[in-house]
Protein backbone atom coordinates (compact mmCIF):
# COMPACT_ATOMS: atom_id res chain seq x y z
CA UNK A 1 0.00 0.00 0.00
CA UNK A 2 1.09 3.64 -0.29
CA UNK A 3 3.60 4.96 2.26
CA UNK A 4 4.35 1.20 3.01
CA UNK A 5 7.56 -0.84 2.23
CA UNK A 6 7.22 -2.97 0.63
CA UNK A 7 7.71 -6.86 1.94
CA UNK A 8 6.46 -4.92 4.84
CA UNK A 9 4.93 -7.47 7.72
CA UNK A 10 1.15 -7.61 7.67
CA UNK A 11 0.16 -6.84 10.88
CA UNK A 12 -3.23 -7.26 12.57
CA UNK A 13 -3.90 -3.31 12.45
CA UNK A 14 -2.70 -3.33 9.00
CA UNK A 15 -5.17 -6.12 7.82
CA UNK A 16 -7.82 -4.29 9.36
CA UNK A 17 -7.30 -1.23 7.68
CA UNK A 18 -6.96 -2.99 4.75
CA UNK A 19 -10.42 -4.97 5.13
CA UNK A 20 -12.24 -1.46 6.69
CA UNK A 21 -11.36 0.13 3.27
CA UNK A 22 -12.50 -3.02 0.99
CA UNK A 23 -15.76 -3.10 2.75
CA UNK A 24 -16.08 0.79 2.31
CA UNK A 25 -15.84 0.39 -1.06
CA UNK A 26 -18.27 -2.17 -2.09
CA UNK A 27 -20.74 -0.57 0.49
CA UNK A 28 -20.12 2.69 -1.50
CA UNK A 29 -20.57 0.98 -5.21
CA UNK A 30 -23.73 -1.26 -3.88
CA UNK A 31 -25.37 1.95 -2.62
CA UNK A 32 -24.31 4.11 -5.75
CA UNK A 33 -27.21 6.75 -7.31
CA UNK A 34 -28.31 4.97 -10.34
CA UNK A 35 -30.61 7.94 -11.74
CA UNK A 36 -28.35 10.91 -13.68
CA UNK A 37 -25.20 11.45 -11.45
CA UNK A 38 -24.63 11.41 -7.35
CA UNK A 39 -26.71 12.41 -5.12
CA UNK A 40 -29.76 14.90 -7.09
CA UNK A 41 -31.62 13.02 -10.08
CA UNK A 42 -34.39 10.80 -8.89
CA UNK A 43 -36.88 8.38 -10.85
CA UNK A 44 -39.72 10.07 -11.83
CA UNK A 45 -42.25 9.12 -9.51
CA UNK A 46 -44.65 5.64 -10.85
CA UNK A 47 -42.25 4.37 -13.22
CA UNK A 48 -40.19 1.68 -13.33
CA UNK A 49 -36.57 2.97 -12.18
CA UNK A 50 -34.81 1.99 -15.43
CA UNK A 51 -36.96 1.94 -18.73
CA UNK A 52 -35.19 -0.55 -21.16
CA UNK A 53 -35.04 0.28 -24.74
CA UNK A 54 -37.49 -2.92 -25.12
CA UNK A 55 -40.30 -0.54 -22.84
CA UNK A 56 -39.48 2.23 -24.78
CA UNK A 57 -40.02 0.42 -28.84
CA UNK A 58 -43.13 -1.08 -27.76
CA UNK A 59 -44.55 2.34 -26.28
CA UNK A 60 -43.10 4.41 -29.20
CA UNK A 61 -46.02 4.43 -31.12
CA UNK A 62 -48.38 6.58 -28.88
CA UNK A 63 -45.58 8.31 -27.25
CA UNK A 64 -44.82 10.33 -30.93
CA UNK A 65 -48.73 10.45 -30.92
CA UNK A 66 -48.81 12.20 -27.31
CA UNK A 67 -51.29 9.44 -26.29
CA UNK A 68 -49.54 8.13 -23.13
CA UNK A 69 -50.36 8.78 -19.72
CA UNK A 70 -48.56 11.61 -17.97
CA UNK A 71 -46.38 9.70 -15.96
CA UNK A 72 -45.53 6.84 -19.06
CA UNK A 73 -44.33 10.21 -21.19
CA UNK A 74 -42.06 11.17 -18.33
CA UNK A 75 -40.68 7.93 -18.17
CA UNK A 76 -39.96 7.77 -22.40
CA UNK A 77 -38.42 11.10 -22.09
CA UNK A 78 -36.42 10.07 -19.33
CA UNK A 79 -35.20 7.07 -21.70
CA UNK A 80 -34.55 9.37 -24.10
CA UNK A 81 -32.12 11.64 -22.03
CA UNK A 82 -30.22 8.09 -21.37
CA UNK A 83 -30.11 6.41 -24.47
CA UNK A 84 -28.66 7.63 -27.90
CA UNK A 85 -29.72 4.70 -29.86
CA UNK A 86 -33.46 5.40 -29.03
CA UNK A 87 -32.92 9.30 -28.89
CA UNK A 88 -31.85 8.95 -32.47
CA UNK A 89 -34.78 6.66 -33.86
CA UNK A 90 -37.01 8.92 -32.34
CA UNK A 91 -35.81 11.95 -33.99
CA UNK A 92 -35.72 10.34 -37.23
CA UNK A 93 -39.55 8.91 -36.83
CA UNK A 94 -40.36 12.71 -36.09
CA UNK A 95 -38.24 13.98 -39.22
CA UNK A 96 -39.88 11.82 -41.64
CA UNK A 97 -43.24 12.03 -40.32
CA UNK A 98 -43.01 15.83 -40.72
CA UNK A 99 -42.58 15.46 -44.19
CA UNK A 100 -45.24 13.28 -44.25
CA UNK A 101 -47.37 15.12 -43.01
CA UNK A 102 -46.67 18.84 -44.85
CA UNK A 103 -47.29 16.52 -48.26
CA UNK A 104 -49.64 18.16 -50.83
CA UNK A 105 -52.70 16.70 -51.26
CA UNK A 106 -53.68 15.79 -54.54
CA UNK A 107 -57.20 17.01 -55.95
CA UNK A 108 -59.74 15.19 -58.48
CA UNK A 109 -59.94 15.57 -62.15
CA UNK A 110 -61.64 18.43 -63.78
CA UNK A 111 -63.93 16.09 -64.88
CA UNK A 112 -64.16 13.62 -62.09
CA UNK A 113 -67.60 14.87 -61.05
CA UNK A 114 -69.20 14.81 -64.62
CA UNK A 115 -67.93 11.11 -64.98
CA UNK A 116 -69.56 10.16 -61.81
CA UNK A 117 -72.92 12.20 -62.64
CA UNK A 118 -72.78 10.41 -66.20
CA UNK A 119 -72.39 6.71 -64.12
CA UNK A 120 -75.20 6.99 -61.63
CA UNK A 121 -77.97 8.34 -64.77
CA UNK A 122 -77.03 5.04 -66.15
CA UNK A 123 -77.95 3.35 -62.64
CA UNK A 124 -81.10 5.33 -62.20
CA UNK A 125 -82.54 5.85 -59.19
CA UNK A 126 -80.73 4.08 -56.27
CA UNK A 127 -83.21 2.18 -53.60
CA UNK A 128 -84.50 4.50 -50.39
CA UNK A 129 -86.53 3.77 -47.74
CA UNK A 130 -88.55 6.31 -45.90
CA UNK A 131 -86.48 7.97 -42.96
CA UNK A 132 -86.78 5.85 -40.03
CA UNK A 133 -85.34 6.77 -36.80
CA UNK A 134 -82.93 5.47 -35.38
CA UNK A 135 -85.24 4.36 -32.35
CA UNK A 136 -86.98 2.15 -34.40
CA UNK A 137 -84.53 -0.05 -34.91
CA UNK A 138 -83.66 -0.38 -31.00
CA UNK A 139 -87.45 -1.07 -30.19
CA UNK A 140 -88.81 -4.93 -30.27
CA UNK A 141 -90.58 -5.63 -33.81
CA UNK A 142 -94.23 -3.76 -34.20
CA UNK A 143 -95.67 -7.60 -34.85
CA UNK A 144 -94.16 -9.01 -31.80
CA UNK A 145 -95.38 -6.38 -29.83
CA UNK A 146 -98.92 -6.32 -30.49
CA UNK A 147 -99.24 -10.07 -30.38
CA UNK A 148 -97.59 -10.44 -26.99
CA UNK A 149 -100.31 -7.75 -26.43
CA UNK A 150 -103.22 -9.42 -27.90
CA UNK A 151 -102.01 -12.52 -26.34
CA UNK A 152 -102.16 -11.02 -22.80
CA UNK A 153 -105.42 -9.56 -23.35
CA UNK A 154 -106.48 -13.03 -24.72
CA UNK A 155 -105.46 -14.47 -21.09
CA UNK A 156 -107.22 -11.15 -19.46
CA UNK A 157 -110.50 -11.68 -20.73
CA UNK A 158 -110.42 -15.61 -20.77
CA UNK A 159 -109.75 -15.46 -17.22
CA UNK A 160 -112.43 -12.87 -16.24
CA UNK A 161 -114.92 -15.19 -18.10
CA UNK A 162 -113.79 -17.77 -16.33
CA UNK A 163 -114.24 -16.58 -12.63
CA UNK A 164 -117.30 -14.69 -13.57
CA UNK A 165 -118.47 -18.26 -15.09
CA UNK A 166 -117.34 -20.07 -11.89
CA UNK A 167 -120.16 -18.18 -9.79
CA UNK A 168 -123.02 -17.62 -12.11
CA UNK A 169 -125.37 -14.90 -10.91
CA UNK A 170 -128.18 -16.51 -13.26
CA UNK A 171 -128.78 -18.61 -16.34
CA UNK A 172 -128.28 -17.00 -19.64
CA UNK A 173 -130.40 -19.16 -20.93
CA UNK A 174 -132.61 -21.51 -19.32
CA UNK A 175 -133.03 -25.22 -20.29
CA UNK A 176 -135.47 -26.46 -22.50
CA UNK A 177 -137.74 -28.08 -19.78
CA UNK A 178 -139.95 -30.61 -21.46
CA UNK A 179 -142.81 -31.43 -19.31
CA UNK A 180 -144.81 -34.24 -19.43
CA UNK A 181 -148.24 -32.44 -19.55
CA UNK A 182 -147.28 -30.14 -22.69
CA UNK A 183 -146.24 -32.90 -25.28
CA UNK A 184 -149.13 -35.24 -26.38
CA UNK A 185 -147.24 -38.45 -27.10
CA UNK A 186 -144.24 -38.27 -24.62
CA UNK A 187 -143.91 -41.95 -25.06
CA UNK A 188 -143.01 -41.48 -28.91
CA UNK A 189 -140.92 -38.60 -27.62
CA UNK A 190 -139.04 -40.78 -25.55
CA UNK A 191 -138.98 -43.60 -27.63
CA UNK A 192 -137.02 -40.95 -30.57
CA UNK A 193 -133.78 -39.95 -30.49
CA UNK A 194 -134.38 -36.98 -28.00
CA UNK A 195 -133.31 -33.30 -29.65
CA UNK A 196 -134.52 -31.56 -26.60
CA UNK A 197 -133.57 -34.24 -23.37
CA UNK A 198 -136.82 -34.62 -21.10
CA UNK A 199 -134.31 -34.18 -18.01
CA UNK A 200 -133.17 -30.82 -19.03
CA UNK A 201 -134.98 -29.98 -15.42
CA UNK A 202 -133.44 -32.62 -13.67
CA UNK A 203 -130.34 -31.53 -14.72
CA UNK A 204 -130.70 -27.53 -13.71
CA UNK A 205 -132.44 -28.93 -10.19
CA UNK A 206 -128.71 -30.95 -10.42
CA UNK A 207 -126.82 -28.62 -10.88
CA UNK A 208 -127.67 -26.02 -8.85
CA UNK A 209 -126.47 -27.21 -5.27
CA UNK A 210 -123.27 -28.97 -6.92
CA UNK A 211 -121.99 -25.93 -8.94
CA UNK A 212 -121.73 -27.64 -12.06
CA UNK A 213 -122.19 -24.94 -14.91
CA UNK A 214 -125.97 -25.86 -16.56
CA UNK A 215 -124.63 -26.54 -19.72
CA UNK A 216 -122.10 -29.82 -18.71
CA UNK A 217 -125.18 -30.96 -16.74
CA UNK A 218 -127.46 -31.05 -19.47
CA UNK A 219 -124.87 -32.90 -21.44
CA UNK A 220 -124.59 -35.19 -19.30
CA UNK A 221 -127.98 -35.72 -18.83
CA UNK A 222 -128.90 -35.81 -22.59
CA UNK A 223 -126.28 -38.61 -22.71
CA UNK A 224 -128.52 -39.88 -20.37
CA UNK A 225 -129.81 -43.47 -21.59
CA UNK A 226 -133.20 -42.98 -22.59
CA UNK A 227 -135.01 -45.87 -20.39
CA UNK A 228 -134.49 -44.28 -17.68
CA UNK A 229 -136.46 -41.16 -18.81
CA UNK A 230 -139.26 -44.01 -20.64
CA UNK A 231 -138.77 -46.02 -16.88
CA UNK A 232 -139.66 -42.63 -15.13
CA UNK A 233 -142.19 -41.40 -17.39
CA UNK A 234 -143.53 -45.07 -17.19
CA UNK A 235 -143.29 -45.08 -13.34
CA UNK A 236 -145.35 -41.87 -13.24
CA UNK A 237 -147.59 -43.05 -15.84
CA UNK A 238 -147.57 -40.45 -18.02
CA UNK A 239 -148.96 -37.47 -15.48
CA UNK B 1 -84.86 33.04 -68.54
CA UNK B 2 -82.13 35.22 -66.77
CA UNK B 3 -84.46 36.33 -64.12
CA UNK B 4 -85.45 32.46 -63.17
CA UNK B 5 -81.36 31.59 -63.29
CA UNK B 6 -80.74 33.95 -61.03
CA UNK B 7 -84.21 32.96 -58.44
CA UNK B 8 -82.67 29.24 -58.79
CA UNK B 9 -78.90 30.18 -57.67
CA UNK B 10 -80.02 31.63 -54.45
CA UNK B 11 -81.70 28.58 -54.19
CA UNK B 12 -78.79 26.34 -54.91
CA UNK B 13 -76.32 28.44 -52.69
CA UNK B 14 -79.12 28.37 -49.15
CA UNK B 15 -79.37 24.71 -49.99
CA UNK B 16 -75.96 24.01 -50.31
CA UNK B 17 -75.25 25.83 -47.46
CA UNK B 18 -77.73 24.07 -45.51
CA UNK B 19 -76.62 20.85 -46.33
CA UNK B 20 -73.22 21.89 -45.73
CA UNK B 21 -73.99 22.44 -41.94
CA UNK B 22 -75.32 18.90 -41.41
CA UNK B 23 -73.06 16.33 -40.11
CA UNK B 24 -72.78 12.76 -42.41
CA UNK B 25 -75.20 10.77 -40.57
CA UNK B 26 -77.79 14.09 -41.25
CA UNK B 27 -76.75 13.97 -44.96
CA UNK B 28 -77.53 10.25 -45.98
CA UNK B 29 -81.04 11.00 -44.04
CA UNK B 30 -81.72 13.79 -46.51
CA UNK B 31 -80.52 11.87 -49.32
CA UNK B 32 -82.89 8.97 -48.11
CA UNK B 33 -85.68 11.14 -47.39
CA UNK B 34 -85.04 12.13 -51.13
CA UNK B 35 -82.33 15.30 -51.12
CA UNK B 36 -80.82 14.73 -54.76
CA UNK B 37 -78.11 17.15 -53.68
CA UNK B 38 -77.31 15.52 -50.47
CA UNK B 39 -75.45 12.92 -52.33
CA UNK B 40 -73.56 15.36 -54.51
CA UNK B 41 -72.43 17.01 -51.37
CA UNK B 42 -70.99 13.70 -50.08
CA UNK B 43 -68.97 13.17 -52.78
CA UNK B 44 -67.89 16.53 -52.24
CA UNK B 45 -66.82 15.60 -48.62
CA UNK B 46 -65.14 12.91 -49.70
CA UNK B 47 -63.83 13.12 -52.77
CA UNK B 48 -60.29 14.35 -52.17
CA UNK B 49 -59.76 12.24 -48.80
CA UNK B 50 -60.58 8.63 -50.49
CA UNK B 51 -58.01 9.73 -53.84
CA UNK B 52 -55.33 10.48 -52.00
CA UNK B 53 -56.09 7.59 -49.47
CA UNK B 54 -56.57 5.26 -52.81
CA UNK B 55 -53.41 6.51 -54.20
CA UNK B 56 -50.92 6.32 -52.05
CA UNK B 57 -52.16 2.69 -51.12
CA UNK B 58 -52.20 1.60 -55.00
CA UNK B 59 -49.83 4.52 -56.76
CA UNK B 60 -51.37 4.95 -59.58
CA UNK B 61 -53.79 7.90 -59.66
CA UNK B 62 -55.74 7.84 -62.75
CA UNK B 63 -56.49 4.04 -61.39
CA UNK B 64 -57.14 5.47 -58.07
CA UNK B 65 -60.04 8.12 -59.12
CA UNK B 66 -61.46 5.39 -61.01
CA UNK B 67 -61.58 3.61 -58.00
CA UNK B 68 -62.97 6.12 -56.15
CA UNK B 69 -66.15 6.23 -58.79
CA UNK B 70 -66.32 2.89 -58.13
CA UNK B 71 -66.83 3.49 -53.94
CA UNK B 72 -69.66 6.55 -54.51
CA UNK B 73 -71.08 3.90 -56.76
CA UNK B 74 -71.28 1.68 -54.07
CA UNK B 75 -72.58 3.96 -51.45
CA UNK B 76 -74.85 5.22 -53.71
CA UNK B 77 -76.44 1.45 -54.43
CA UNK B 78 -76.58 0.12 -50.83
CA UNK B 79 -77.20 4.03 -49.13
CA UNK B 80 -80.10 2.21 -47.74
CA UNK B 81 -79.21 -0.42 -46.31
CA UNK B 82 -76.17 2.12 -44.35
CA UNK B 83 -76.55 1.11 -40.08
CA UNK B 84 -76.68 5.07 -39.87
CA UNK B 85 -75.67 4.28 -35.91
CA UNK B 86 -72.28 3.82 -37.34
CA UNK B 87 -69.75 5.80 -38.72
CA UNK B 88 -69.93 6.99 -42.28
CA UNK B 89 -66.77 7.74 -42.38
CA UNK B 90 -65.71 4.46 -41.79
CA UNK B 91 -68.04 2.91 -43.64
CA UNK B 92 -67.01 4.00 -47.00
CA UNK B 93 -62.80 4.17 -46.24
CA UNK B 94 -63.59 0.57 -45.89
CA UNK B 95 -65.17 0.21 -49.14
CA UNK B 96 -62.19 2.45 -50.43
CA UNK B 97 -60.07 0.11 -48.57
CA UNK B 98 -61.37 -3.35 -49.92
CA UNK B 99 -60.94 -1.66 -53.39
CA UNK B 100 -57.58 -1.06 -53.07
CA UNK B 101 -56.48 -4.36 -51.28
CA UNK B 102 -58.11 -5.96 -54.34
CA UNK B 103 -56.29 -3.71 -57.09
CA UNK B 104 -53.25 -4.64 -55.61
CA UNK B 105 -53.95 -8.34 -55.61
CA UNK B 106 -54.84 -8.28 -59.35
CA UNK B 107 -52.11 -6.52 -59.99
CA UNK B 108 -49.62 -8.57 -58.54
CA UNK B 109 -51.28 -11.37 -60.50
CA UNK B 110 -50.48 -9.98 -63.83
CA UNK B 111 -46.89 -8.30 -64.63
CA UNK B 112 -48.45 -6.23 -67.68
CA UNK B 113 -50.01 -4.14 -65.76
CA UNK B 114 -47.63 -3.80 -62.71
CA UNK B 115 -45.43 -2.26 -65.96
CA UNK B 116 -47.91 -0.18 -67.13
CA UNK B 117 -48.45 1.46 -63.80
CA UNK B 118 -44.54 2.05 -63.00
CA UNK B 119 -44.48 3.78 -66.31
CA UNK B 120 -47.32 5.98 -65.87
CA UNK B 121 -46.23 6.93 -62.47
CA UNK B 122 -42.51 8.29 -64.19
CA UNK B 123 -45.02 10.72 -66.23
CA UNK B 124 -46.90 11.45 -63.38
CA UNK B 125 -43.38 12.98 -61.80
CA UNK B 126 -43.29 14.91 -65.09
CA UNK B 127 -46.59 16.91 -63.90
CA UNK B 128 -46.53 20.22 -62.14
CA UNK B 129 -47.71 20.43 -58.86
CA UNK B 130 -51.30 20.97 -58.25
CA UNK B 131 -51.61 24.20 -56.64
CA UNK B 132 -47.78 25.02 -57.39
CA UNK B 133 -46.59 28.41 -56.25
CA UNK B 134 -45.43 29.43 -59.12
CA UNK B 135 -43.98 32.64 -57.20
CA UNK B 136 -41.71 30.18 -55.32
CA UNK B 137 -38.35 30.56 -56.91
CA UNK B 138 -36.81 27.66 -59.06
CA UNK B 139 -34.59 25.90 -56.52
CA UNK B 140 -37.40 25.62 -54.05
CA UNK B 141 -40.44 24.03 -56.21
CA UNK B 142 -37.73 21.65 -57.11
CA UNK B 143 -36.35 20.91 -53.53
CA UNK B 144 -40.50 20.53 -53.21
CA UNK B 145 -40.88 18.49 -55.87
CA UNK B 146 -38.04 16.15 -55.38
CA UNK B 147 -39.39 15.92 -51.81
CA UNK B 148 -42.90 14.61 -52.61
CA UNK B 149 -41.46 12.78 -55.15
CA UNK B 150 -39.43 10.57 -52.05
CA UNK B 151 -41.71 10.37 -49.68
CA UNK B 152 -44.36 8.99 -52.02
CA UNK B 153 -41.83 6.55 -53.33
CA UNK B 154 -41.26 5.77 -50.06
CA UNK B 155 -44.44 4.92 -48.58
CA UNK B 156 -45.00 2.78 -51.96
CA UNK B 157 -42.31 0.87 -50.67
CA UNK B 158 -43.35 0.07 -47.48
CA UNK B 159 -45.06 -3.14 -47.49
CA UNK B 160 -48.69 -3.38 -48.52
CA UNK B 161 -50.21 -4.08 -44.63
CA UNK B 162 -48.04 -1.44 -42.88
CA UNK B 163 -48.63 1.03 -46.01
CA UNK B 164 -52.39 1.14 -45.54
CA UNK B 165 -52.03 2.07 -41.69
CA UNK B 166 -49.35 4.09 -42.07
CA UNK B 167 -51.61 6.20 -44.85
CA UNK B 168 -54.71 6.25 -42.80
CA UNK B 169 -52.91 7.35 -39.72
CA UNK B 170 -50.42 10.14 -41.24
CA UNK B 171 -52.57 11.52 -44.40
CA UNK B 172 -55.70 10.49 -43.14
CA UNK B 173 -55.82 10.85 -39.67
CA UNK B 174 -57.81 8.53 -38.86
CA UNK B 175 -57.93 6.94 -35.01
CA UNK B 176 -56.32 3.53 -34.11
CA UNK B 177 -60.33 2.48 -33.46
CA UNK B 178 -61.21 3.52 -37.10
CA UNK B 179 -57.98 2.01 -38.51
CA UNK B 180 -58.91 -1.51 -36.83
CA UNK B 181 -62.52 -1.01 -38.36
CA UNK B 182 -61.38 -0.35 -41.92
CA UNK B 183 -59.10 -2.82 -41.97
CA UNK B 184 -60.26 -5.58 -39.59
CA UNK B 185 -57.86 -5.44 -37.58
CA UNK B 186 -57.54 -5.92 -33.64
CA UNK B 187 -55.95 -2.70 -32.16
CA UNK B 188 -52.50 -4.18 -30.81
CA UNK B 189 -52.01 -5.37 -34.43
CA UNK B 190 -52.52 -1.96 -35.66
CA UNK B 191 -50.16 -0.08 -33.16
CA UNK B 192 -47.49 -2.99 -33.92
CA UNK B 193 -47.83 -2.40 -38.07
CA UNK B 194 -48.20 1.75 -37.24
CA UNK B 195 -44.68 1.20 -35.42
CA UNK B 196 -43.07 -1.28 -37.91
CA UNK B 197 -44.52 1.20 -40.80
CA UNK B 198 -42.92 4.42 -39.31
CA UNK B 199 -39.41 3.09 -38.13
CA UNK B 200 -39.36 1.38 -41.68
CA UNK B 201 -40.53 4.65 -43.07
CA UNK B 202 -37.65 6.49 -41.31
CA UNK B 203 -34.78 4.05 -41.98
CA UNK B 204 -35.73 4.50 -45.65
CA UNK B 205 -35.92 8.17 -45.96
CA UNK B 206 -34.07 9.25 -43.20
CA UNK B 207 -30.17 8.98 -45.05
CA UNK B 208 -32.00 10.33 -48.58
CA UNK B 209 -33.22 13.81 -46.50
CA UNK B 210 -29.81 14.63 -45.22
Amino acid sequence: MRGERAGARVTPARFAYRGSRVLLGTAVFWNRPRFGGYGLAKPPRGTSPLMDCREFRSKHVAYVDDLLAAVDMEGMRAHLGRCPACARQDTAVRRSLMLVHNLPPIEPSPEFMARLTARLAEIGPPPRYAARSTLFFSMPAMGTFAAVAAGIGVVAVLSFRTTHYAAPTQIANAPVAVTVDSLPDIMAFANSAPDVTPLANAAYVAAVPTGIPIWPAVLMAGEAPVQFASMELQLSGGR
Amino acid sequence: MAEVAIKRAPLAGATRQRLQALDDASIVGAFLAGEERAFTELVERYQTRLLNFIYRTIGDRERAEDLVQEVFIRVYRHLHRFDRTKKFSTWVYTIASNLAKNELRNRSRNPLVLFQTIKANWDDEERPLQFEDTTARPDDMFRRRHLRALVEETVARLPEHHRQVFVLRELEGKSYEEIAEITDCNLGTVKSRLNRARNAFASIIEPKID
